[in-house]
C-alpha cells in the first residue's frame, strides 16, 4: 500500500494540475474579454451622438426662392462693407431725385453673403468687392462693376513713416519687422482669409500672397472680419497698420495715415493708370433672367452722369458700363423719363 | 520446516513521492499575470480615452452654445440676411475658440438644410466625426449648430499611453509571476535535497535493519540449534537414563529378585520343616518380610523401567496399570486403547506415554477425589508425516485452577510437560475447581528433531 502511494500521487496530480490550468486560464481569457467588451461599449457609450441631418443620406428639402412680397418701390441692397459708404451715398441721391422709391442699403454680410442673398432672393441686389467665382457666375448671376477703389496701407498716426516698399511688405507680414525705425512696436492687424482688399493685394504684390497665409495660418497677427473692426484697430492700436479701402478713409474722413506704396499714392491717376497697383472693383451683382426692375433703375442711376459724379467726389474712380449693354446706352441717350 | 521471513525489498527501489510545486504554482500564476497585464494595460489608456472624450464633447458643446448665442443676437437684428453673414462670424468664433479637436462648424437652417458657411461641404468622411449641437431659437428655432469633432489626436495619446501601459503591465505580471515561481523553484531544490537526504537515510536505516535482522536470523538459528541440541541431549540422556533404569531394573530383578524369591522359597521349606514354633513363626515372618521385600522391588524395578512395557506392549501395560490402580485406590478406571499394536512407535515415546499415564494416575489418586477416570489412549494417522499417540485422562473429580497451579510449580504437571516437550510433543490440561480435569496429550511416534 505504501508503495502504491507515491504512484498514485504521481498519477492524479499532474491531471490535477492540468485541470487547474485550463479552468484558470479559461477564467482569465473570459476577465479579459470581459474587460475588452465593456470598454468598448463605454467607448461606445461616450463618442454617441447625434447625426447632423446634412450628413444623414437624406436629400434635405429644396431652398425655395424668398417669395416674401415686398414694395414695389422698395429696393434691397447687401453684400460687402468695402462697398456700402460709397453705395450709400448713391442711394441717398437716387432717393432725392425720386422720392417715391425706397432704397434699403442694409448692413455688411460680405460679398459672398451678398452673392447667396441675392441667389436666394432675400435682397435685390448685391454690392461685391471681388469677381464672382466661375461657379456662382454659372448661377445665374450677372456682376457689373461700377467704381474702383484703391487699397492701401493705413496707419495708425503714431506710426512714423509714410511710405512702404514692397520689401517692407512682407518683412512686416512675414514678422521679420517687429518694430518702427523709432523702435515702437509694428502691429499688423489682418482681415480674414478672402477678404476683397487682400486679394487685391496677393495679386499686386508678388510673394505677399504665401506670406499672408502663412500668417493667418499661424495666428500671427491680430484678424478683424469686418471693414469697421478693422477702422476701430486702426484707429486705436498704437503702431497698428493694415489694408483698408482708401475710399472708406476719405468718405468719412478718418484720421489714418494713408502710407505711399512704392514711392506712389493711392491717387485716381495713378490708379487709372496702374502705377498704383494696389486696387480692387466695386461691382453690383444680380438675377440676370428676372431682374427687379428697380435694380436696373437704380444701376442706370449709378453710371449716369449724377451717379459717376458722387462717385468721382467720394475718393473712387468710376468704371464704365459694358460695351452695348442697357446701361451703357442709357448713359449715351440719358435715363428714361421718371414715370 | 522453518518458514524465512520474507526480504523486504531493496532500498534503492523506494522512491519518495515528488509533487510538481512549479507547476502547481504556474498553473495559477500564469493565468493571474495575464489578467494583470490586461487590465494593468487597458485601465489606463480606456480611462485617458473616455475622459478625453467626455473633454472633447464638452468643449465642443460650449462653443456650439456659445456661436448659437451670438447667431441669435445677430438673428434678432437681422432676421432675414444673418444666415449671410453668419460665415464671417463662425470663422471668428472659430478662429477665437480655435480647438485643435475641432474639425468643422456647421449651420443647418429650421428644415435641416445646411447653411453655406463659405467653406468646403461636409464629405461623408465628416459623418465618422463626433457631433455636439445647440439650437439657435428665437421665438421658435430658427437654426442649429453643429460642431464636428475628432478624437484622433485622443486615441492616438490613448494608445501611447496604452503602449506605455502595456510595458508596466508586462513588467508587474513578470514580476508577480517570476518572483513567485524563481522562490518556489528554490524552494523545490530545497525540498529535493531534503527529500534526497530522507531517502539516503531510509536507506541507511533500512539497510541497518536489514543488518540487524539477519543478525537476528541468525542469533535465533542459532538458539534453534542449541535447543535442538539440547533436546536430542535430553533425549539421549531421557533414552540414557530409561536404558540404566532398565539395567538397574533387570539387575534387581534377575538378582535381587531371583535370589529373594528363591531365600523366601526357602524359608516356607524351612517354615515347614522349622522342629519349633518360635523358628517355624521366624521363617514365617522372613517369608512376609521377603514378600514386602519382594512387593517393594517390584515396585522399584517397576518405576524404573516398566518392564511391563517391554514385556507387555504400551496398550497392555497401561491396561495392567489402570487394573492395579483401580484395585489398590477403589477408582474406578475405563480405560481404553486403539491402533497401539502397530509398530514404529519409539521407546522412549512409549515411555513417555506411559509414564504420562502413571504420573495421572497418580495426580488424580493424590489430589482428585475423583470417582472414576477416563483414560483413551490410540494412535492417530499412522504412516503418515503427522503419525502420532494420542492421549486423553478425564477424571470427574474435584478440579482445580490451573493459573494457581502453575504459579505454585507443581512438579507434577511441569514434569509432565517436559517429558512431553523432550520427544517434541503437545500437552493441553483444561481444569477447573469442582469440575474434573482433562489431559490432553500428543506424542509423534518420533522423537521430534528440529
Amino acid at each position: 500500500m505504501s508503495a502504491d502511494a507515491p504512484q498514485t500521487a504521481a498519477r492524479t496530480g499532474p491531471s490535477s494540475t492540468g485541470r487547474m490550468r485550463g479552468v484558470a486560464w479559461a477564467a482569465a481569457f473570459a476577465s479579459a474579454a470581459v474587460l475588452v467588451v465593456l470598454g468598448g461599449l463605454a467607448i461606445r457609450w461616450v463618442e454617441q451622438s447625434p447625426m447632423p441631418p446634412f450628413l444623414a443620406g437624406e436629400p434635405p428639402p429644396a431652398i425655395e426662392p424668398n417669395t416674401t412680397p415686398k414694395p414695389a418701390n422698395l429696393l434691397r441692397l447687401a453684400g460687402s462693407g468695402s462697398n456700402l459708404p460709397l453705395t450709400r451715398e448713391l442711394a441717398d441721391a437716387f432717393e432725392a431725385t425720386r422720392p417715391w422709391q425706397r432704397v434699403r442699403v442694409h448692413e455688411s454680410i460680405g460679398s459672398g453673403g451678398g452673392i447667396r442673398a441675392t441667389r436666394d432672393r432675400a435682397i435685390d441686389l448685391g454690392l461685391i468687392s471681388r469677381p464672382l467665382s466661375p461657379s456662382e457666375a454659372e448661377s445665374g448671376l450677372e456682376a457689373i462693376p461700377y467704381a474702383r477703389v484703391a487699397v492701401v496701407f493705413a496707419a495708425n498716426t503714431s506710426v512714423p513713416v509714410r511710405g512702404l516698399t514692397r520689401q517692407m511688405v512682407l518683412d512686416l507680414y512675414s514678422g521679420e519687422m517687429a518694430y518702427w525705425a523709432d523702435g515702437s512696436p509694428a502691429v499688423v492687424l489682418q482681415r480674414e482669409p478672402g477678404d476683397s482688399s487682400h486679394l487685391a493685394a496677393h495679386a499686386a504684390i508678388p510673394g505677399f500672397g504665401p506670406i499672408d497665409e502663412q500668417a493667418w495660418a499661424e495666428r500671427r497677427f491680430r484678424v478683424l472680419f469686418n471693414d469697421r473692426g478693422m477702422q476701430e484697430a486702426l484707429l486705436a492700436t498704437p503702431g497698428a497698420i493694415g489694408l483698408f479701402d482708401s475710399g472708406l478713409a476719405t468718405i468719412q474722413d478718418l484720421p489714418l495715415a494713408v502710407l505711399e506704396f512704392e514711392g506712389q499714392r493711392a491717387r485716381e491717376q495713378a490708379i487709372r493708370t496702374g502705377s498704383y497697383p494696389l486696387f480692387k472693383d466695386l461691382a453690383f451683382v444680380f438675377v440676370r433672367d428676372d431682374p427687379d426692375p428697380l435694380v436696373a433703375e437704380f444701376i442706370a442711376f449709378v453710371f449716369s452722369a449724377a451717379g459717376q459724379r458722387i462717385i468721382h467726389e467720394s475718393g473712387y474712380v468710376p468704371i464704365d458700363p459694358p460695351l452695348r449693354s442697357t446701361f451703357a446706352h442709357q448713359r449715351e441717350v440719358g435715363p428714361p423719363e421718371p414715370p | 520446516m522453518n518458514s524465512e521471513p520474507s526480504s523486504p525489498p531493496p532500498p534503492a527501489e523506494r522512491v519518495l513521492p515528488s509533487v510538481d510545486l512549479t507547476g502547481y504554482l504556474t498553473a495559477r500564476l500564469g493565468p493571474l499575470a495575464f489578467v494583470l497585464l490586461f487590465v494593468v494595460a487597458l485601465s489606463a489608456p480606456l480611462a485617458y480615452l473616455l475622459m478625453g472624450i467626455q473633454t472633447i464633447r464638452a468643449r465642443a458643446g460650449s462653443t456650439a452654445t456659445l456661436v448659437a448665442e451670438l447667431i441669435r443676437e445677430e438673428a434678432q437684428l437681422r432676421p432675414v440676411l444673418w444666415r449671410y453673414d453668419a460665415p464671417k462670424l463662425v470663422r471668428n468664433l472659430d478662429l477665437q475658440a480655435a480647438q485643435a479637436s475641432i474639425v468643422r462648424i456647421d449651420l443647418s437652417d429650421e428644415h435641416g438644410r445646411l447653411i453655406e458657411l463659405g467653406q468646403a461641404p461636409p464629405s461623408a468622411a465628416d459623418a465618422e466625426l463626433l457631433w455636439v449641437s445647440a439650437p439657435v431659437v428665437v421665438t421658435t428655432e430658427i437654426a442649429r449648430v453643429w460642431v464636428g469633432v475628432t478624437t484622433d489626436e485622443i486615441e492616438r495619446q490613448a494608445l501611447l499611453i496604452l503602449l506605455g501601459f502595456t510595458l508596466l503591465g508586462a513588467g508587474l505580471a513578470g514580476m508577480m509571476y517570476w518572483l513567485p515561481r524563481v522562490a518556489i523553484v528554490e524552494a523545490e531544490h530545497e525540498v529535493d535535497r531534503s527529500q534526497q537526504a530522507l531517502a539516503h537515510l531510509n536507506t541507511t536505516l533500512e539497510a541497518q535493519v536489514i543488518e540487524r535482522s539477519s543478525q537476528l536470523r541468525e542469533a535465533l538459528q542459532e538458539v534453534r540449534d542449541k535447543e535442538q541440541r539440547l533436546r536430542e541431549l535430553s533425549g539421549r540422556a531421557v533414552a540414557m537414563q530409561e536404558a540404566e533404569r532398565r539395567s538397574l531394573s533387570r539387575e534387581l530383578h534377575d538378582s535381587a529378585g531371583q535370589a529373594l524369591t528363591a531365600i523366601r522359597i526357602n524359608l516356607q521349606l524351612l517354615a515347614g520343616t522349622a522342629a519349633s514354633e518360635s523358628a517355624r513363626t521366624l521363617a514365617e515372618r522372613t517369608v512376609e518380610l521377603a514378600d514386602t521385600t519382594l512387593e517393594e522391588i517390584r515396585r522399584v524395578v517397576d518405576r524404573l523401567a516398566p518392564a511391563v512395557l517391554a514385556d507387555l506392549g504400551l496398550r497392555r501395560a497401561v491396561e495392567r496399570h489402570c487394573d492395579d490402580f483401580a484395585e489398590r485406590t477403589g477408582i474406578e478406571v475405563v480405560c481404553r486403547c486403539a491402533g497401539l499394536d502397530q509398530p514404529g512407535v519409539d521407546t522412549g515415546v512409549e515411555t513417555s506415554a506411559y509414564r504420562i499415564v502413571q504420573e495421572s494416575l497418580t495426580n488424580v489418586a493424590r489430589h482428585a477425589q475423583a470417582e472414576s477416570v477416563v483414560i483413551h489412549l490410540h494412535r492417530d494417522d499412522p504412516g503418515s508425516p503427522r503419525d502420532r499417540i494420542v492421549l486423553d485422562v478425564v477424571d470427574d473429580g474435584r478440579g482445580f485452577d490451573l493459573d494457581e497451579v502453575r504459579r505454585k510449580g507443581r512438579r507434577g504437571l511441569e514434569g509432565m510437560r517436559e517429558r512431553v516437550e523432550l520427544v517434541g510433543g503437545t500437552i493441553e490440561i483444561q481444569a477447573a475447581p469442582g469440575e474434573g480435569a482433562r489431559i490432553h496429550v500428543e506424542l509423534p511416534v518420533q522423537p521430534q528433531t528440529e
